[in-house]
């Protein structure tokens, strides 16, 4: 899996639970998942649970803590490949 | 009253939010937000869904006390302990008195302190709905907070502001908020807000100098908006990471307990 891969199936994982729809037209790298995207800290929960079973990975509480942008979780997944 | 020194965090979650209406069915997210003897709790509880986002509110009231000690724990609610009494939250050698108010039907509101005593504090229904605009909600609970803390010191709620200041390693770019009088910070004073879906939230600590001060009896106003004990019965991530100046005290208090 590449980059554009693993960045295009995190956003379609973060998109239900985004408040900031807007900000979904102009996602990247950079985007924060919480300042930018708005994504409730509840959701945050979610967002890592799908990730493990969408990916098949284990996401560990202290390798989440690192995870602020998408690009974050982008390099998390590959990370773990 | 909470005594001067006294540091505040809150979160109010919408428990009719349909997002959350079956989280407490999934044991993968309830061992995500649980440590063992929770989740035990949340198995055997006549109402888990209430419970478990009770106890996920105040590990985030929690989380933003600790934050503004210096010592977040992360990405990591099942390593906050909630008490099976409701009444307290520990984190490693820290731990923080907590109160439940279940006044407002369909809202959960958590306030944790490193104080004793219930901090000022409440939580309203405002007139958006899930998914409504953030910055308004944002605005509303400030507005709260303003207002009833104005009504506490007897100041007018136009002489208050809360504001928070950029902080590049938080969450969201911005510091825990701080309240202002008169356009100058409070000393000793320390407020939280919070927002979920149909609700706006706040806790307050405000030392009794800034009463006197002011000419106010905030011991009559507090008491009535201290929230309740339970009986039987939340910005997860980012904020601070240094320790913030004037809090060793705070923290010395909360370890010794």
């Amino acid at each position: 899996m590449n980059q554009q891969e693993a960045l295009d199936k995190v956003v379609s994982i973060l998109k239900p639970f985004v408040k900031n729809t807007d900000a979904l037209a102009s996602v990247a790298m950079e985007t924060s998942i919480l300042k930018d995207l708005k994504v409730n800290s509840a959701r945050l929960v979610d967002v890592v649970l799908e990730i493990e079973d969408t990916f098949g990975i284990e996401v560990k509480d202290e390798d989440a803590d690192k995870v602020k942008t998408v690009g974050d979780a982008v390099k998390l997944i590959l990370a773990n490949q | 009253m909470a005594a001067a020194e006294d540091l505040v965090g809150n979160d109010v979650v919408d428990l009719d939010d349909p997002d959350i209406a079956s989280s407490h069915l999934r044991d993968r997210f309830v061992e995500r937000v649980c440590d063992p003897a929770e989740r035990a709790r949340v198995r055997s509880a006549s109402d888990p869904k209430v419970l478990l986002w009770t106890m996920f509110a105040a590990k985030e009231a929690a989380y933003k006390v600790l934050v503004k000690l210096g010592c977040a724990p992360g990405f990591a609610h099942r390593r906050l302990g909630v008490a099976a009494d409701l009444r307290s939250v520990r984190f490693e050698g820290v731990r923080l008195r907590l109160w439940i108010d279940r006044r407002v039907d369909g809202a959960v509101h958590a306030v944790a302190s490193t104080g004793a005593r219930a901090p000022l504090s409440d939580v309203r229904r405002v007139a958006f709905t899930t998914g409504g605009p953030r910055a308004d909600a944002g605005v509303a609970a400030r507005r709260l907070a303003c207002v009833r803390v104005a009504r506490s010191v007897g100041r007018p709620a136009a002489a208050l502001a809360i504001e928070r200041a950029p902080l590049e390693e938080s969450w969201d770019g911005f510091g825990p908020p701080v309240l202002l009088c008169d356009g100058r910070p409070c000393p000793g004073a320390d407020v939280s807000l919070s927002h979920d879906g149909r609700f706006v939230a706040f806790a307050a600590a405000i030392v009794p100098e800034i009463a006197r001060r002011t000419g106010a009896s905030a011991t009559r106003s507090s008491s009535r908006a201290a929230p309740r004990s339970p009986r039987g019965s939340a910005a997860w991530r980012g904020g601070a990471r240094s320790r913030p100046r004037g809090h060793a005290a705070g923290l010395r208090a909360a370890r010794s307990r």
